[in-house]
């Protein structure tokens, strides 16, 4: 065992929960005390165990992470992957070897194949095809990576999505934004660390999708809201003011740490830092998550409807949250489920009309963040859970032109910290159904977005029930591909 | 007319035929001694004894004429040859005795087979070295063998691994390596094809038969580049046995050759193509792309309490990798005041990336800013500076990165942060800087320039 190895299983049995109540006894306590005694209501570290004290292991490419998670999965067909050739293919019956041994959520029996309902043209100068359902999107391939070629083994939304998020099918497991800062710590003590957005209404996977699983819970995703207050039950009631709340969250903490005293519970630290934080957020959230004080062409950019749950809405405070330290921001946007079981629920006009929802704001997105400088410290993802097959669904008869689930192949994108601009990484086959080259995993695209901040997917681990876990658990490889030296 | 050379490469062919005699004549020996009546097998040990002879006496005829060829090491050489005439003088004396006693006695027969058979053997591995080199035998025997032979178990790409890359040495520890592994069963010290001997670094450069192995920086010149580069199923392309150098080596004795042929030369990535940094990372696991300057930074650890003082003063402090004491410090208040600045003293050294943005930082201010020797990283956004402030940033000389978006910066300022040497990515979305400006600019530098308003 070298002494790196040493230090980090010391590292994890410190971690354990035994371990930290044995010996961690007056430390943490104390801590806290100290900075309430002393006037000042907050330590600044938090209770809760960290990896490796906070640093990253390794020189960071990006400081942040903006994942715009497009949940229901869009077809990549109509986007990004050009393919002439099904386009020929168009009407005819797929062939038995498509199908031999292969499980769809809704095809049965023979399906047609289903040519691209979008048109492609090439822009930029890394001549990058892109359909006419992303006109905005398309001036700026030049600053994007995409993966052609990522592949998953659920077809299901739920399991995939919890596989994409926490690297595993099954709930339980810590998410992505979970797992960044329990490794690096927030970088502003006033916000969360990992901030969640939903646009229109629920993700299937539901709210484990940002859960901390083992992980403490300090290291959840907090859910904020575009519309209405920006964090629900965060204000105060009538007639409490900001000192009479300072009061309560002392006298309750007080009683928390009485409590640890005798329990020695770790998740009473988490409690009384999430008391903490939730005061500081009283103050320093509504700020952050107003957008009215953003100025007219801004908000133009992004296309935002202020009082609204939007994508663009979201889009903005993420820019606004990144600004501010936050390390981990989730985007989720629901509606991409595109099976044509009816009109508008088709990759025909349904898709193209829930993309013209988010082109201009992620396109606005990346540009504002560039002409900040932020771009660069920045990594932006956007994918689905998984793909649509080449085949027609026609789970309604015909007339609808709907796609199924399809994890074999499936396109995604990077752009910002770290990540080489204008390249396009893997091909899938002539009809875009497997990848031939190039194929990475979501494991895969989970160990590079660690890698880009600076962790090692492979250590950074969390001893729970007698084991080391790790986001990606015993796979995964850093796509160097995409990256800039 | 090269009869002799003709005649000489039947020497390979001939060879097994005396051999086969001899093998024949000790067979029909032994079986003879276990039968009453020895007449027949006297009769046949004789004529396959004549046979020996004749055989024997044709295969060194051509084993002679193929000696002319040269390329051969001449000590054992000179043992092959002697070995085999012995085996046809010694197949002689044998004859006569046949003659004259009819049938050997047990000891005769016994002491005879036993000669010829130690001498065909010896005479037989000698002529293996000649063609295939001294190790050629056990090259392949499991190391157990290699040992008790003494044979030396080495192992060049290990050694590859435990250096640093910098010190790796392309001749000695790639090239080198690499001939003795596909050249020198050929060109050693005891055998020279070509005259050409790959074991010692001067003879590199020394004319052998075809012409010289290597010209220093004259790739088409260098006989032996040319060589390794023909077309598989040239004459002339070599190794002509084994695996052919894969497109790396090739690669690598290319750019060796056009950097100097020097012994002691090392990989350089300012004279290296982008395939060869690609090729040298798949195949060598040595990643030789310019490390970014912060990267080759070396400081010491500071001291937590000093850590402490920037926190309780309104900074952030973060770490920027466990193996090093780099920081990223970025202050988080409205109002930046020359006490704040001047903390900023205790930790200089380590300080390579700083945000300073939207602080009410002024001109005056940005001029009390520390000298900070590693700052590779400086944002300054939103602040009311001018081009008169910009000067002091040129202290930073390892600055890569400034972002000033939303200051009072105009053309004049761009034209001093141009004359930062370091400088790759300048943020001025938002400042008195024109696009015609940014156009002129960036005909003569290397340096991005964001206006923003686009991509």
């Amino acid at each position: 065992m070298d002494i790196f190895n040493e230090a980090h299983y010391r590292e994890s049995e410190y971690n354990t929960r035994r371990h930290f109540l044995k010996n961690c006894i007056s430390g943490m306590g104390a801590l806290t005390l100290g900075s309430m005694l002393g006037g000042d209501l907050f330590a600044n570290n938090l209770p809760a165990p960290m990896a490796g004290n906070g640093s990253p292991h390794f020189l960071p490419k990006a400081k942040h992470v903006i994942y715009l998670h497009m949940a229901g999965a869009p077809s990549q067909l109509e986007l990004f992957d050009h393919k002439p050739v099904l386009n020929k293919l168009n009407g005819q019956d797929c062939p038995p070897s498509l199908l031999e041994g292969k499980r769809f959520a809704f095809i049965r029996g023979t399906p047609k194949m289903l040519g691209s309902q979008a048109t492609f043209k090439q822009y930029g100068e890394s001549r990058t095809w892109i359909s006419n359902y992303l006109p905005k999107f398309a001036s700026v391939v030049d600053e994007i990576s995409f993966l052609k070629a990522v592949s998953t083994e659920e077809f299901n939304h739920a399991p995939a999505q919890f596989l994409m998020q926490t690297g595993s099918p099954r709930q339980g497991r810590p998410s992505l934004g979970s797992w960044a800062t329990y490794g690096l710590g927030s970088s502003n003590e006033n916000l969360p660390g990992f901030i969640v957005l939903l646009s229109e209404g629920v993700v299937t996977g539901g709210k484990r999708l940002w859960g901390s699983g083992f992980l403490p819970t300090v290291y959840q995703g907090v859910q904020c809201q575009s519309k209405g207050p920006a964090v629900r039950n965060l204000q105060n009631p009538k007639g409490v003011d900001a000192k009479l709340r300072k009061q309560t969250v002392n006298a309750i903490n007080k009683i928390n740490e009485q409590e640890y005293q005798e329990s020695r519970d770790p998740e009473i630290l988490t409690r009384m830092s999430q008391y903490e934080l939730a005061f500081k957020m009283q103050t320093s959230v509504p700020g952050v998550m107003s957008i009215d004080d953003e100025p007219d062409y801004i908000k133009n950019l992004y296309g935002v409807t202020p009082g609204e749950g939007s994508f663009a809405n979201n889009c903005l405070l993420a820019r606004r949250l990144v600004e501010n330290g936050v390390r981990f921001v989730q985007l989720y946007d629901e509606g991409w489920d595109t099976h044509g079981v009816g009109p508008g629920s088709g990759v025909d006009v349904g898709l193209k009309d829930k993309c013209s929802r988010i082109d201009q704001s992620m396109t606005a997105l990346l540009m504002d963040l560039k002409q900040r400088g932020l771009l660069e410290e920045t990594l932006i993802v956007w994918g689905g859970e998984f793909g649509r097959t080449p085949m027609m669904e026609a789970r309604s008869g015909q007339g609808f032109f709907g796609r199924d689930h399809h994890g074999e192949a499936f396109t995604m994108w990077m752009a910002g910290g770290g990540i080489k601009k204008g390249f396009s990484f893997g091909e899938t086959d002539e009809i875009g159904y497997s990848g031939i080259r190039g194929k990475v995993h979501v494991h895969d695209i989970q160990a590079t977005i660690l890698n880009q901040l600076g962790l090692d997917h492979e250590r950074l681990t969390y001893h729970f029930q007698g084991r080391d876990f790790r986001l990606t658990d015993v796979s995964g490889n850093v796509i160097k591909d995409i990256l800039t030296q | 007319m090269e009869l002799d050379l003709f005649l000489g490469r039947f020497h390979p062919l001939l060879v097994h035929l005396p051999i086969g005699f001899i093998v024949l004549t000790v067979v029909i020996e032994i079986i003879g001694l276990f039968k009453k009546d020895r007449k027949i097998y006297d009769r046949i040990v004789q004529y396959s004894l004549i046979a020996v002879m004749v055989s024997g006496l044709i295969t060194i005829a051509t084993g002679l004429f193929l000696s002319q060829g040269g390329d051969y090491d001449a000590d054992t050489l000179w043992q092959h040859k002697w070995l085999g005439i012995g085996v046809v003088i010694f197949s002689a004396l044998a004859y006569v005795l046949k003659i004259k006693v009819r049938t050997y006695n047990n000891r005769q027969s016994i002491f005879i087979s036993s000669i010829l058979i130690i001498l065909v053997g010896l005479t037989g591995h000698q002529g293996g070295v000649l063609t295939h080199g001294q190790d050629y035998l056990l090259a392949y025997a499991p190391d157990v063998i290699k040992n008790l032979a003494g044979i030396e178990l080495a192992n060049s790409e290990k050694g590859i691994q435990q250096k640093n890359q910098d010190s790796v040495l392309i001749y000695q520890d790639i090239i080198q390596p690499m001939f003795e592994q596909k050249c020198t069963s050929c060109h050693n010290n005891e055998k020279q094809k070509g005259n050409l001997n790959l074991m010692v670094y001067k003879n590199l450069f020394a004319e052998a038969e075809s012409g010289y192995p290597i010209v220093q920086s004259v790739l088409v010149e260098s006989e032996l580049f040319k060589r390794v580069s023909l077309p598989l199923n040239n004459k002339k392309f070599m190794p002509t046995k084994g695996k052919p150098l894969s497109y790396s080596e090739i690669k690598i004795l290319e750019y060796w050759i056009n950097m100097g042929a020097d012994s002691l030369a090392v990989f350089d990535h300012k004279n290296m193509t982008p395939e060869l940094l690609q090729l040298m990372i798949r195949d060598y696991n040595l990643d030789y792309n310019p490390k970014p300057y912060i990267s080759t930074i070396i400081v010491n650890e500071v001291e937590q309490q000093k850590v402490d003082i920037l926190i309780e003063n309104g900074f952030t402090v973060n770490r920027l990798g466990e193996d090093n004491f780099l920081l990223d410090v970025s202050y988080d208040g409205d109002l930046l005041s020359l006490e704040q600045i001047n903390f900023l003293k205790q930790i200089a050294d380590n300080i390579t990336f700083l945000n300073l943005s939207d602080c009410g930082l002024s001109d005056q201010l940005l001029a009390e800013l520390p000298e900070l020797r590693n700052l590779t990283k400086i944002d300054l956004h939103s602040n009311p500076i001018s081009d008169n402030a910009l000067q002091h940033l040129q202290k930073y000389r390892h600055l890569e990165v400034v972002n000033l978006y939303d200051t009072q910066v105009s053309n004049l300022g761009l034209k001093i942060l141009l004359d930062l040497d370091s400088l790759k990515r300048l943020y001025l979305w938002k400042t008195k800087v024109t696009q015609q400006m940014v156009d002129e600019s960036s005909n003569n530098s290397n340096v991005l320039i964001d206006l923003g308003g686009a991509i």
